[in-house]
């Protein structure tokens, strides 16, 4: 049978207005009356529009079983992920293993109410997920893989998707309750009322409960909270000890702080993406050095060594002072005030890591830069008023620096008129060469910091 | 006043029986001063009224050269200061328009520069217009029953005479000096500017703000439905209940403000016999709503964030929910049921700013003031 060009196209067009489901159901009406065969100009855009339903089918179930492994899951680019956390390349191997606990039925009108539901319609979805989770965890449970050694790591990263599947919809709520660590900080309310919701995961095991608490540590900034979290009298009857439960908070921890630094590393991170990840560091050794052991606090001392690095490497990359010295009263200076501001929020959490050292030279470097580009502004044909603006600005970057009593002087010197240019004492960042003796400094402060907190 | 609880417990907190007592709310970015009062001191410079510094009940009053000696303020709070000491009597209007002149440096940062240049050009917009309705008002009182604004605005030359002819010829019986008249609207422009008339083609910047007060009490009332927490939901209906008791008040007083407005004649003949009763008259409503826009901001700030996210925003808005002074009984004059209200509001447990122990730092708080700032201009 073949059609004329303008049939097909009508066809095509009507079945182009239709919900993936009615089409499905045209598609096997049709295909019934013909015998199963249908002509090729019209088989090849239905079977392309078929694909698309199916992928989209696959891939909605696929992110729905993954839901409560997300936040223990971590890129696979050293190769292994720790105990209790899943490589991203074993989530295809984890899908299909759940996949098969559901009938191909129970898979289609799952994914069918997933892609009809939307995925900001968080409560519809656990709605959905609390049929699928269960399943999947017996799946996980009766998985009988080829081995330790054979299954490069398969067999930990089941047993971990297990222990969460199990307590899958309590723990998208519990997540789901708790502050997100953006704007709303967690405190001592929110450690209480997280202890209610985690006591009722208890009953699930060890590996549940442990699995939980690793979550949590992905949305709790401050892990002072979470090691208050794991004393609370909720926590008397948990399925693990304290000291084992505050063992994996800290090495929960690690992992994040590992990853962030190795992101960190990896890049060009902005200042205050320094200045975020050395206060989470700050606050981890504050809390949990008591917890870690040896080798974690060797590997702690490693990150504050790398992080020395890839900030003196920030420093000179950015090199605020010469783009300050620089600076014209046309130039916009939000984007200078906020660099400014990480870097002395930056030089702050220094203080308390040991290290300080380039970060002092780097902001007596852009104080004086901004002396500098004070002192030339005369030079420039600006008009007062636009000098006056100027001068404000710069009096900002001044007392972001040194304060406002510091800003207040500079403002009524520069404005009284010229002065000799400072640019004569703008140190540089430290060269090469001396960065080596600072480290070995660095490297003698950070084993003091440790010995301290120890 | 309740029984349960005996006056002496209360004298130590700041119930301020007359409005200026409660003070002018100001802008400072300095975290200890956000939203600290400045308030007028009999022989001296002013002194400043700040919440508690531990977040807990209770006021600090520091005397003007404390302010200076205990707080490490930023360069925009020094000047800020440095132009108020400098005021010979304090009033919402007068400490905003001080504020709009030091953000407009640049003190605060170029956003706030730029939205305070324009809240002033707004500002003498809302002046214009105002007097452009007065003018309108006066010439239909005056039997020019077709006259518009859009006539007014348009401005010519024909329009003018008509104008000044009409009056002319209106004021003698009126009890008027046409001269007066014309030298006054200026003047009484500018008073009755931040609430302006009601029916002006543009709102009033107080009629703005107590309609945002409005939203903002029904978004509250209804996130709080949604916390699981009692401390939250408490905190909400806190201050959802002091919006209510403020916007009534509001609602009385632009009332009879709004009956003042109505009649031009006799609004310019009480201007020219008795000028400051009649300004004391026509400020209330910015001494009402004084502090609110902050309030309100603070939530806005978080308007795109989920319920349990803003329960935060509550908790710090709570500290800064300005005291109902009694002088606002005798504004409204309503009777006990409001007095009653605004007592059982202001002995609640009021939960003091959490920063502090929430360990956020000093200059993300400046930075957030100072983006209120470019918010509320």
């Amino acid at each position: 049978m073949t059609l004329a060009a303008k049939e097909l196209s009508h066809i095509l067009r009507l079945l182009d207005r239709l919900k993936d489901d009615q089409f499905e159901e045209v598609l096997k009406l049709v295909e019934g009356s013909l015998g199963g065969e249908l002509p090729p100009d019209v088989l090849a855009p239905l079977c392309a529009r078929m694909a698309a339903i199916e992928a989209a089918r696959a891939e909605a179930l696929d992110r729905l079983l993954a839901m409560p492994l997300q936040d223990v899951v971590v890129s696979s680019d050293r190769g292994y992920a720790p105990d209790g956390f899943i490589p991203e390349t074993a989530l295809p191997a984890l899908a299909a293993i759940a996949r098969d606990a559901l009938t191909p039925d129970e898979r289609r009108q799952i994914a069918r109410r997933l892609l009809a539901t939307g995925w900001d319609q968080r409560a519809a979805i656990l709605e959905i997920g609390r049929e699928v989770w269960p399943k999947a965890a017996e799946a996980y449970a009766a998985w009988r893989g080829p081995g330790k050694r054979g299954d490069g790591g398969l067999s930990a990263a089941v047993r971990t998707a297990e222990g969460l599947c199990r307590v899958g919809e309590p723990l998208l709520w519990m997540v789901g309750a708790v502050p997100n660590g953006g704007h709303q900080p967690w405190s001592e309310r929110h450690v209480r009322s997280t202890a209610g919701l985690l006591a009722e995961l208890q009953p699930a095991g060890a590996e549940s409960f442990c699995g939980a608490m690793r979550v949590l540590t992905a949305h709790c900034p401050d892990p002072a909270l979470l090691i208050k979290l794991a004393d609370l009298p909720e926590m008397t009857n948990a399925p693990v000890g304290r000291v084992r439960l505050k063992a994996v908070i800290a090495s929960g921890i690690l992992i994040r702080l590992e990853r962030s630094l190795a992101g960190l590393a990896a890049g060009e991170p902005a200042l205050h993406e320094l200045a975020g990840f050395g206060l989470r560091l700050r606050r981890s050794m504050a809390a949990l050095t008591a917890h870690f052991d040896r080798d974690q606090k060797r590997q702690v001392a490693g990150f504050l060594a790398t992080l020395g690095e890839v900030v003196r490497r920030a420093l000179v990359e950015r090199d605020l002072a010469t783009r300050l010295t620089a600076l014209r009263p046309e130039h916009d200076f939000r984007g200078i005030e906020d660099e400014l501001r990480a870097l002395v929020e930056l030089r702050l959490m220094s203080r308390d890591l040991g290290l300080a050292g380039d970060l002092d030279k780097a902001v007596v470097a852009v104080r004086n830069a901004v002396e500098a580009a004070a002192g030339t502004a005369w030079e420039t044909a600006a008009a007062a008023t636009v000098l006056r603006r100027f001068f404000m600005r710069l009096a900002r970057l001044v007392e972001l620096l040194d304060g406002g009593d510091a800003a207040l002087a500079c403002l009524g010197r520069w404005r009284a008129g010229p002065t000799v240019p400072a640019t004569a004492a703008v140190p540089a960042v430290p060269p090469a060469a001396a960065a080596a003796a600072d480290r070995k400094a660095a490297e003698q402060a950070i084993l003091a910091v440790l010995a301290s907190s120890a | 006043m309740p029984d349960d609880v005996p006056f002496g417990q209360r004298v130590s907190e700041f119930e301020p029986v007359t409005f200026v007592e409660r003070g002018v709310a100001v802008d400072f970015t300095t975290p200890a001063l956000t939203q600290a009062r400045l308030r007028p001191t009999p022989g001296r410079k002013p002194e400043l009224v700040v919440n508690n510094l531990s977040g807990g009940r209770g006021n600090y009053i520091i005397a003007w050269p404390g302010i200076f000696a205990s707080f490490s303020l930023t360069l925009h709070d020094r000047l800020l200061l440095e132009a108020l000491g400098q005021l010979p009597g304090i009033d919402p209007y007068v400490i905003r328009q001080v504020s709009q002149t030091v953000a407009a440096e640049g003190a605060a940062g170029d956003s706030a520069a730029d939205l305070a240049h324009r809240a002033m050009a707004a500002t003498r917009d809302a002046t214009m217009i105002t007097q452009l309705m007065m003018i309108v008002a006066l010439a239909r009182a005056a039997g020019a029953s077709d006259m518009s604004l859009e006539a007014v605005i348009a401005c010519d030359e024909v329009t003018k005479k008509q104008i000044r002819a009409t009056i002319r010829a209106f004021a003698p019986a009126a009890k008027l000096d046409p001269e007066t008249i014309f030298a006054n609207m200026e003047a009484l422009a500018e008073i009755v500017q931040p609430i302006g008339f009601a029916g002006a083609p543009v709102k009033g910047r107080l009629r703005t703000l107590a309609d945002g007060m409005t939203r903002c009490r029904d978004e509250i009332l209804a996130c709080a439905g949604g916390f699981g927490d009692d401390a939250d939901r408490n905190a909400a209906q806190f201050v959802a209940a002091a919006l209510d008791v403020t916007l009534s008040s509001y609602r009385i007083v632009a009332g009879k403000i709004d009956e003042e407005l109505g009649d031009i004649v006799r609004l310019m003949q009480r201007f020219m016999r008795e000028e400051g009763a009649l300004r004391e008259r026509l400020t209330r409503c910015s001494w009402i709503l004084d502090g609110w826009d902050f309030i309100v901001s603070l939530w806005r700030m978080r308007a795109d964030e989920p319920d349990r996210d803003r329960a935060a925003a509550i908790h710090e808005m709570v500290a800064y929910v300005p005291a109902i002074p009694r002088e606002v009984f005798d504004w409204v004059d309503t009777g006990s049921v409001m007095e009653n209200k605004a007592w059982r509001l202001q002995r609640r447990y009021v939960r003091g700013n959490e920063d502090w122990r929430m360990r956020t730092s000093f200059l993300e708080i400046i930075k957030r003031n100072e983006d209120i700032k470019a918010l509320t201009g």
